[in-house]
């Protein structure tokens, strides 16, 4: 199940690592994101010390209870999130809004980094829906397939039209 | 008999097939819509795969047809527990009001829109800019025919009849500068001017894919980030919803949502579905502080418990335009209304009251590739045919002279001796009937045969 | 020995008498008896399509008085579409008489259909040695689920079947959107021949007389002469029997 959710992310035009364990997920996020740069990191990123990681990595944190959150957002170059749960078929990754996790961080940066635990996922939209369903919603539950995309300019798709251009997606061990 | 190529006995009016006559021969246009028959191959593919889904679905659609004033209030009432705000709009004007109103009691300056059939059905966008707004539309295809001055010409990707050039050359005009043919650039350019439309608007209007009558759950489907956007930044989020969008329980999404997206796009799902459960709450840093619903009637319930019923399942998927062999070669605009292809045939004249679109029943050869296509079910090509029989209105003069015709012609047709002298004529005039020239100007036509196959057998068996 | 009634439908009696003699020689061919009730006109499809469904109506009670009887097992017509008319429309149309149109309706087929899927014979004795790309025709395709059976009673008479790009999109024709929208029509007639001819076949053959007026009628006005000729499956079925 795992197999096929890699599979159809990364045929949605995603980058996937993973699954891996939370030391190498920090090591590969900080890796991936550039010194210098404004990185927005939700409170819901299920990876102990990361803020630390990032700082000592040069980059500037943008908290989402920092009163300049709204603000300062649309000149973040990287968005970090958890996630509420994925399903492997069709591909698509689920977050949830609420407070310290906002919609916006992986909606404005060009680039998305997206943690998700493998425990999380599930194998159809069906069995996610009933499941969500029954419990207590989140103001906005939003599906994920990968980076922003259109088809309007004769057909062909073409990335980064209003949200990000670029999804990195990180595994994260089951526990 | 008219003179105008047997109009009077098959077609009501000449204006569609005078602008499919148009489209057909426009060489650009037939270009692009080359680009539509990849669309065409998945709505084939997709129409045959998952027959238990679209049962399924179909079920669905119906259970919601049969009580859709209950669903109606208990998604109203699921709403309002959470704290939106809902309206009821008995017509176009209605909508309009309530939205522009809703705009003017908060100050408001801007408007960006996410694409929605339903805000084009009420001409929203110029009720906007009538009361002083700007309204911006956001999904690229849309932008770039609101640039245009256009409608748009298929609901899930409206500049589909444009070409890139074309396309280059009204987004040029707009950043009044040079801008090149090419998708990435114009990509990005769009991206820039748009991101500073999102991050000012103060309101943010939206369709609704599917809205969730259990839960109070708004669904919206988009693949460009457009719907996140319209429904994050701006203070105020007004959702249009047509009253069928409304299903019995979120869990349905789960088949619906599938269906939807491999049906219009090919995609197993959108990039983005956004599920809305209330405006933002306390806390959250991001999320429109007030939701407004506004559920749209516009006739649409004078169809339940007609024959037309089943229209009201239509999830507005685009299928049956990407099969449709008329609208593959003619494009949305030749229909001249809102909605096109044979879903559009079907509406128009319907939500009309038979004002409008009265002759586009009749551009259609009635090959049922849309009922086929169709992944609820709707029995598009035999409602296309019955509304041939319903509009015009019965006692128009152009019906009553095509009855008048036909009438004569099955009187004379129900008995034998009937049909043989009419035959006999249609010979001894060797074929040649006024109203023929519509066939002949491009197809030979084959004559009668100097003997019938009855005549032949009659003779044979005596 | 299986006996049939033929529903000719009037665009063979008075237009192509010789497919409707062919449809005879195929069936009799196959073992079956056939009988041509005389009284029969036509199945009222055009009134339906012209939105005139009090005229169809007219025609259609006609009909099942003329074919509502024992005295044959079934009734075949060589056309998907008049087929369709009886077996799809006639039991909406007639709100009295229902019940006998559902009757004659589940006695009427499609003369591919009767042979292949009732009478069970692929193999009438039919001997071709050609190459053929088959049309299938909007109603018998939708409306009655054929498209197999042409093929199969053409490669059992050795022809060799190619199919062509999109065999299942619509020629065009439509009835009286053929006169109303003649543009379409005919782009539609022409992209059908393109395809047709891609697959360089001898014979486009198809089950519906009313495509293969339209399409024939477009090619010999455009040609090129060369390109697969519009023929009927009965017509060039027949041509393969013995003499």
């Amino acid at each position: 199940m795992i197999d096929v959710l890699v599979a159809g992310l990364r045929a949605n035009s995603c980058a996937v690592t993973g699954p891996v364990g939370v030391d190498e997920a920090r090591a590969a996020i900080v890796e991936h994101v550039a010194p210098g740069a404004l990185v927005a990191c939700n409170d819901d990123v299920p990876i102990p010390d990361l803020t630390d990681a990032l700082r000592d990595r040069g980059a500037e944190l943008l908290p989402p209870d920092d009163p300049a959150w709204f603000a300062r957002l649309p000149d973040a170059a990287f968005g970090i999130t958890g996630s509420r749960l994925a399903v492997a078929d069709p591909a698509a990754i689920a977050l949830a809004a609420a407070p310290g996790s906002p919609r916006g961080t992986s909606l404005l940066p060009p680039s998305h980094l997206c943690i998700v635990r493998v425990d999380d996922v599930m194998a159809t939209l069906e069995d996610a829906m009933t499941m969500i369903a029954a419990r207590e919603l989140p103001s906005a539950l939003t599906w994920i397939g990968g980076p922003s995309r259109t088809g309007d300019l004769e057909m062909v798709t073409t990335l980064g039209v209003h949200g990000p251009r670029a999804v990195e997606v990180i595994l994260l061990d089951g526990l | 008999m008219s003179a105008h190529d047997g109009h009077a006995i098959t077609t009501p009016g000449a204006d569609f097939r005078e602008r499919t006559a148009s489209a057909v021969a426009d060489p650009v246009l037939q270009q692009a819509l080359h680009n539509l028959d990849r669309r065409f191959r998945t709505a084939s593919e997709a129409a045959a795969a998952h027959p238990g889904r679209k049962e399924r679905a179909a079920a669905i659609r119906r259970e919601t047809l049969r009580d859709l004033d209950g669903w109606l209030d208990r998604l109203e009432a699921a709403l309002t527990a959470r704290g939106v705000h809902v309206y009821r709009a008995a017509t176009p004007a209605e909508a309009r009001r309530t939205i522009v109103d809703l705009a003017r009691a908060r100050g408001a300056r801007t408007v960006v829109k996410s694409k929605s059939m339903a805000t084009e059905e009420i001409d929203l966008g110029n009720a906007l800019v009538d009361a002083g707004l700007t309204s911006i539309e956001t999904d690229l295809g849309e932008y770039i025919v609101q640039l245009a001055g256009e409608r748009p010409s298929h609901m899930i990707t409206p500049a589909i009849h444009k070409t890139l050039a074309q396309i280059r050359d009204v987004l040029a005009a707009e950043a009044n500068r040079e801008l090149p043919v090419d998708r990435e650039a114009l990509t990005e350019w769009a991206h820039q001017r748009l991101r500073g439309e999102f991050l000012r608007a103060d309101i943010g209007v939206t369709g609704v894919n599917f809205a969730a009558a259990d839960t109070g759950t708004l669904v919206l489907v988009t693949n460009e980030g457009n719907g996140r956007f319209c429904t994050t930044w701006p203070r105020t989020h007004i959702a249009l919803m047509p009253v069928e969008k409304v299903i019995p329980r979120l869990a349905d999404t789960g088949v619906l949502l599938p269906l939807l997206t491999t049906h219009a796009t090919g995609q197993s799902l959108s990039n983005y579905v956004t599920m809305l459960s209330g405006p933002r709450r306390e806390g959250e840093a991001d999320g429109p502080d007030e939701l407004h619903v506004v559920f749209l009637d516009n006739r649409r319930r004078t169809l339940l418990g007609t024959k037309y019923e089943e229209m009201l399942a239509c999830i507005r998927c685009g299928a049956c335009l990407n099969v449709c062999p008329v609208y593959r070669n003619v494009s949305g605009h030749a229909y001249d209304a809102v909605y096109s292809g044979p879903m559009g045939k079907v509406l128009t004249p319907l939500l009309s009251g038979g004002a409008e679109g009265t002759d586009l029943p009749y551009g259609s050869s009635l090959c049922h590739a849309c009922s086929d296509a169709c992944p609820v079910r709707i029995p598009l090509g035999d409602m296309i045919l019955s509304l041939r029989a319903d509009v015009p209105a019965p006692q128009s003069a152009p019906r009553r002279r095509r009855r008048v015709f036909w009438t004569v012609w099955s009187r004379a047709w129900a008995t034998p001796s009937g049909y043989r002298a009419t035959t006999a004529i249609g010979r001894i005039s060797r074929g040649k009937v006024p109203g023929l020239r519509a066939w002949t100007a491009t197809r030979d036509l084959p004559r009668p045969a100097r003997r019938s196959f009855r005549d032949r057998w009659a003779e044979e068996h005596r | 020995m299986p006996k049939v009634a033929l529903f000719v439908t009037c665009v063979a009696d008075q237009v192509f008498p010789e497919t409707a003699a062919a449809t005879v020689r195929v069936l009799e061919a196959a073992g079956v008896e056939v009988v041509f009730p005389e009284q029969q006109t036509c199945c009222g499809q055009p009134a339906l399509t012209a939105g005139e469904p009090g005229a169809a109506a007219r025609l259609a009670r006609h009909h099942l008085d003329v074919f509502d009887s024992r005295a044959f097992d079934a009734v075949v017509a060589p056309s998907g579409s008049c087929t369709a008319m009886v077996c799809h429309h006639y039991p909406e149309l007639l709100t009295d008489g229902h019940d006998r149109a559902v009757s004659v309706a589940a006695r009427t087929y499609e003369l591919t259909q009767y042979l292949v899927d009732v009478l069970g014979v692929v193999d009438i004795g039919a001997r071709l040695d050609t190459t053929v790309t088959v049309h299938d025709a909007c109603h018998g395709l939708r409306n009655l689920g054929l498209g197999s059976q042409a093929r199969r009673l053409l490669e059992a008479a050795g022809a060799t079947v190619v199919e062509m790009s999109e065999p299942d999109t619509c020629c065009g024709f439509g009835g009286v959107f053929s006169f109303g929208f003649p543009e379409v029509s005919t782009r539609l007639a022409d992209a059908k021949l393109g395809h047709a001819a891609t697959t360089k076949a001898r014979y486009l053959v198809s089950g519906d007389l009313a495509c293969l007026m339209h399409l024939e009628g477009r090619r010999t006005r455009v040609g090129p002469p060369t390109s697969p000729e519009p023929i009927h499956i009965a017509e060039l079925l027949a041509s393969g029997l013995p003499a």
